[in-house]
């Protein structure tokens, strides 16, 4: 096991160092000269040259690239071109609201979507069945805004149990925080509902298939047990990948959510540093998100192994 | 006289297709005493595992039904039972061993837990109890090392192996009914003689009754005391093994032996055959259903199925057998 989770770990270093090559050239190939842009626009040819040495622009790539990489490793990522505070600082500060969204909407979508694909698949002609069926075309098809207008007109504006926008931090208390973002997490979490259901109900039936399942039963076991110790743990590996990718793409990829009920969080940082062309924002970004994907599949991995005997050994 | 230990009544069972309804088991009538094994003898597609799996109640019921006869079981009518009342039987008092040992087992639960599940069920003992009794079990049906392979998954044992633990989960609460659905048609020949010879050790030393299907005559003669030939669904023929393999009355019967008897003989010549197919069962019709491929069918073969008759001990459904009485008399 031990030494599964090192392969992975190893897997991992050469993913990681290839997002960052793209992400160096990536400042480096982009139209436009980094110093003239740092400089401003109405710096002379002399000091727009001292920014491009200050900045070690003039050095080969080689060498830019290094020193680049070593500032990285050390947690250095630059400053902001826009608001000139620290990178990770601003990344810092934007991470939480982003982090606790994305765990709530997929604890919410697991606890209703692997009970929803459960039944479905035990009961194929049943009403749960058609329901969710029906349901996830819908939760795929109907955009996150929309849901999210939704729920904002009749429980925060009509019910007036949920604010209708922003964020209260964690320093607020932990429950305030919570409480802020039920909204958003419900909004997105459709999607995810639909799509772990989904994914559910086939794993679960393809194992019901199984000879072991039949071999439970002849055992005299009940149905609960069957569930509980054959059919779920076998059915594991399909519904984890997805729960997995799911929750790396949340972290990355809630620009809409966050805007719609105004949360300051890393995707509204993405969008916004993009549109100011805050390159050093962007690369550090990049590089944060392709680590959330590097570590969340190594987790998915050990998880597999965890569930298959099979992949340990 | 004791009451047989099961006794089958007119068993059929039907396959819902649509508004239609498929006979695959017609009027299946046997029984066997405590101790003794009964074979059952057919085709693929005769309707043995469905028999086997009306019995146990392991149908499966979105396509299968049981639309007509008994199974009593120690005097009662396990078609009647319900649904809980059945499962506290399964894995305690009847059994069952899969055909296939590659995929009747778990791929991610050890083995010992898997056996050790079917004490903790109907016996209520904790797990680490039952793990005890699992490793005199893996010692029971010469799995050697057992400590060690207790604690291993299904894809760490060969197939003879896991058929083993399949064994020993089936035998683990001493069932008085053991049904093998071709336990070793899946496994290498000299594994094969290991296994039947297991499964006899292990009737004679719990005194328990066996239900063997099969297709292979060499097992049933064997291992059985008493043979059931199935025939699209229906009793061809029953009889005590010897009384079978030296006076068989059914065309059928006789043509299945005439192939292993050729084979025993050494003849070099074309292996015999039964010319033909078993016949689809949408297509039954009031004939017999052997008469396609019968040397012997007569014209009431064509009108009217035969019925089973004979003696208590050999029956037969064959017109010949009714010709044969009347010549007799």
């Amino acid at each position: 096991m031990t030494g599964y989770v090192l392969g992975r770990l190893f897997a991992a270093v050469p993913v990681l160092l290839a997002v960052a090559v793209f992400v160096f050239l990536l400042l480096s190939l982009v139209p436009g000269d980094p110093a003239a842009l740092i400089a401003g626009d109405f710096a002379s040819p002399q000091q727009v040259e001292a920014v491009r040495q200050a900045l070690g622009l003039d050095q080969p790539l080689l060498q830019r690239f290094l020193s680049w990489m070593g500032r990285m490793l050390r947690g250095d990522f630059g400053l902001s071109l826009f608001s000139r505070i620290p990178v990770s600082q601003l990344i810092a500060q934007r991470i939480e609201p982003t982090l606790i969204l994305s765990l709530m909407t997929i604890v919410i979508a697991v606890l209703f979507a692997v009970p929803l694909g459960l039944v479905a698949a035990y009961r194929p002609k049943g009403v749960v069945a058609r329901v969710t069926m029906a349901g996830a075309v819908l939760g795929f098809s109907v955009p996150v805004f929309v849901v999210a207008f939704a729920l904002v007109y009749t429980l925060a504006l009509g019910l007036r149990w949920f604010p209708v926008q922003g964020y209260k931090p964690l320093s607020q208390g932990a429950w305030a925080a919570l409480h802020s973002l039920v909204l958003p997490a419900i909004s997105l979490s459709f999607l995810y509902i639909a799509l772990i259901a989904r994914v559910t109900r086939a794993a679960v039936l393809e194992v019901l298939r199984e000879d072991y399942v039949r071999t439970a039963h002849a055992k005299g076991l009940a149905n609960r047990k069957i569930v509980s110790r054959h059919v779920l743990s076998n059915a594991a590996v399909p519904i984890i990948t997805v729960i997995g990718i799911g929750f790396a793409a949340l972290l990355g990829g809630v620009v809409v959510t966050e805007t719609v009920f105004s949360i300051p969080g890393l995707g509204r940082l993405t969008a916004d540093s993009i549109l100011r062309r805050d390159y050093p924002v962007v690369q550090a970004l990049i590089l944060l998100f392709a680590g959330v994907y590097v570590v969340v599949n190594l987790a998915v991995d050990i998880l597999y192994a965890v569930f298959d005997p099979r992949i340990r050994y | 006289m004791n009451l047989p230990l099961l006794s089958v009544e007119n068993l059929s069972v039907s396959l819902d297709a649509g508004a239609a309804s498929v006979p695959l088991v017609r009027n299946v009538s046997f029984s066997i005493d405590r101790g003794e094994t009964l074979c059952l003898v057919g085709e693929s597609g005769c309707g043995k595992s469905l028999t086997a799996l009306a019995i146990i109640g392991l149908l499966n019921r979105e396509v299968m039904q049981v639309s007509s006869g008994r199974i009593l079981f120690e005097g009662r009518d396990l078609i009647s039972l319900g649904a809980g009342e059945m499962r506290r039987l399964r894995g305690d008092r009847i059994a069952i061993v899969f055909q296939e040992p590659m995929t009747s087992l778990n791929p991610v639960q050890r083995i010992g837990r898997q056996i050790a599940e079917v004490i903790v069920e109907h016996r209520g003992v904790s797990e680490a109890d039952a793990l005890k009794q699992v490793l005199r079990l893996l010692d029971l049906v010469r799995i050697p090392d057992a400590a060690r392979r207790a604690q291993e998954f299904p894809h760490q044992l060969s197939g003879g192996m896991r058929q083993r633990v399949m064994i020993a989960m089936a035998l683990a609460l001493q069932p008085a009914l053991l049904i093998a659905d071709e336990p070793t048609t899946a496994l290498d020949v000299t594994i094969q003689a290991q296994v039947l010879t297991l499964i006899d050790d292990l009737r004679r030393e719990f005194d328990t009754s066996v239900l063997l299907i099969t297709h292979d005559l060499g097992v049933v003669a064997e291992m059985a005391d008493r043979v059931v030939v199935l025939y699209a669904g229906s009793v061809a023929e029953q009889a005590d093994v010897d009384d079978l393999f030296d006076r068989p009355v059914h065309p059928y019967t006789r043509g299945l032996l005439g192939a292993i008897r050729q084979l025993n003989s050494g003849s070099r010549d074309r292996l015999a055959e039964i010319p033909g197919n078993v016949p689809n069962p949408v297509s039954l019709d009031a004939g017999c259903a052997f008469r396609k491929r019968c040397a012997s069918a007569m014209p009431i073969c064509h009108s009217e199925r035969p019925p089973l008759q004979g003696d208590g001990l050999h029956r037969s459904a064959c017109w010949l057998a009714k010709v044969g009485e009347e010549v007799m008399a």
